[in-house]
């Protein structure tokens, strides 16, 4: 699974944009968690049974097995929709500070946007948000984060990206975080070795999406993605 | 670390409320009325396996309902009205 990190730039448009660009991938990466979660869920089943056996503790709640095989059987529903070639292993990556940041954004500019988004509202984008991600790195504290960025909010989208070990983190804001428009900007983080190449929605949608038909993707079918997401009997 | 294709992740009911931002209260009633997947340990603790709460919780929420009143309401703003909007914020 190749993991992205986005930026409130590539999120919010995402989420409030149901006819553009950025909601396409958004679906490319609901069809990424819906692989990811199939895979995940086998081998969870059998690291349960070893814990629960270990620790003397017993599974219960939802079943393990069923999560796993609606998983399956949704990932194939929407990839009969998608062009051929669309990547199911793309994996949107978050971490409670970047889901803080989206969410007071999404609060700041969505009723300028659309004086109908309430507070109210906003907690549903997250959860939007929380559906797609195949993981939430581990809590950290961001005033000990390193300063990797001119703009000290920016820093915690960064810091997600080298945490998570993702491989891309889209942002278009060109001034703070991409800043370079035409190509890629490397982060690292010396401690760890880990690095993880920035650049715009455009520069990454040319890049790693146009080996199929990426513009043949329809919006409108991420509530099938979400559906399967919460495929239930 | 990623949990995806690497060891799964076990975390407590306080770690789930905390990444998910609801109440310890909520992730016990999810438990409870067995909508996620949980260990339960010996000394009554619970341990619920990440990403098998994060696939549970779109049977936690109507998701695809939820998407589309958003849209309906909210889906026809532009990508570059956003854009704007966050150029003003960002200054």
């Amino acid at each position: 699974m190749r993991l992205i990190v986005l930026d409130t730039s590539v999120v919010l448009p995402a989420l409030l944009s149901s006819g553009g660009r950025r909601r396409k991938l958004w679906l490319l990466l609901a069809y990424g968690a819906l692989s990811a979660r199939a895979d995940q869920a086998r081998l969870d089943i059998e690291f349960l049974h070893h814990e629960a056996a270990e620790l003397g503790g017993e599974l219960a709640g939802r079943q393990i097995e069923e999560l796993a095989a609606e998983a399956e059987a949704g990932r194939a529903r929407v990839a009969e929709r998608l062009p051929a070639g669309a990547p199911d292993d793309l994996g949107l990556v978050a971490s409670r500070p970047v889901l803080d940041e989206y969410e007071r954004k999404l609060a700041e500019i969505g009723s300028r946007l659309n004086p109908d988004v309430r507070a109210e509202h906003i907690p549903l984008f997250r959860r939007q948000v929380e559906a797609a991600c195949v993981d939430i790195t581990n809590d950290f504290e961001v005033g000990d984060i390193p300063n990797y960025t001119p703009d000290r909010d920016d820093d915690p989208v960064v810091h997600t990206a080298l945490l998570a070990d993702a491989t891309w983190l889209v942002a278009d804001d060109k001034k703070h975080i991409s800043r370079e428009p035409g190509g890629t900007f490397e982060y690292r983080d010396d401690e760890s070795g880990r690095h993880v190449s920035a650049m715009t929605f455009d520069y990454f949608a040319a890049t790693h999406l146009s080996h199929f038909d990426f513009d043949r993707i329809d919006g409108s079918w991420l509530g099938l993605a979400y559906a399967q997401l919460g495929a239930r009997d | 670390m990623p949990a995806i294709g690497s060891q799964p992740k076990l975390i407590s009911t306080k770690e789930a409320a905390a990444l998910l931002n609801v109440t310890q209260r909520t992730v016990t009633n999810w438990i409870e009325a067995d909508k996620v997947p949980y260990l339960r340990l010996p000394g009554g603790e619970y341990r619920l396996p990440l990403s098998g709460l994060l696939a549970s919780l779109s049977g936690t929420y109507d998701l695809r309902t939820e998407l589309e009143a958003l849209d309906e309401r909210f889906g026809a703003i532009d990508e570059a009205d956003v854009f704007e909007e966050l150029d003003r914020t960002n200054g």
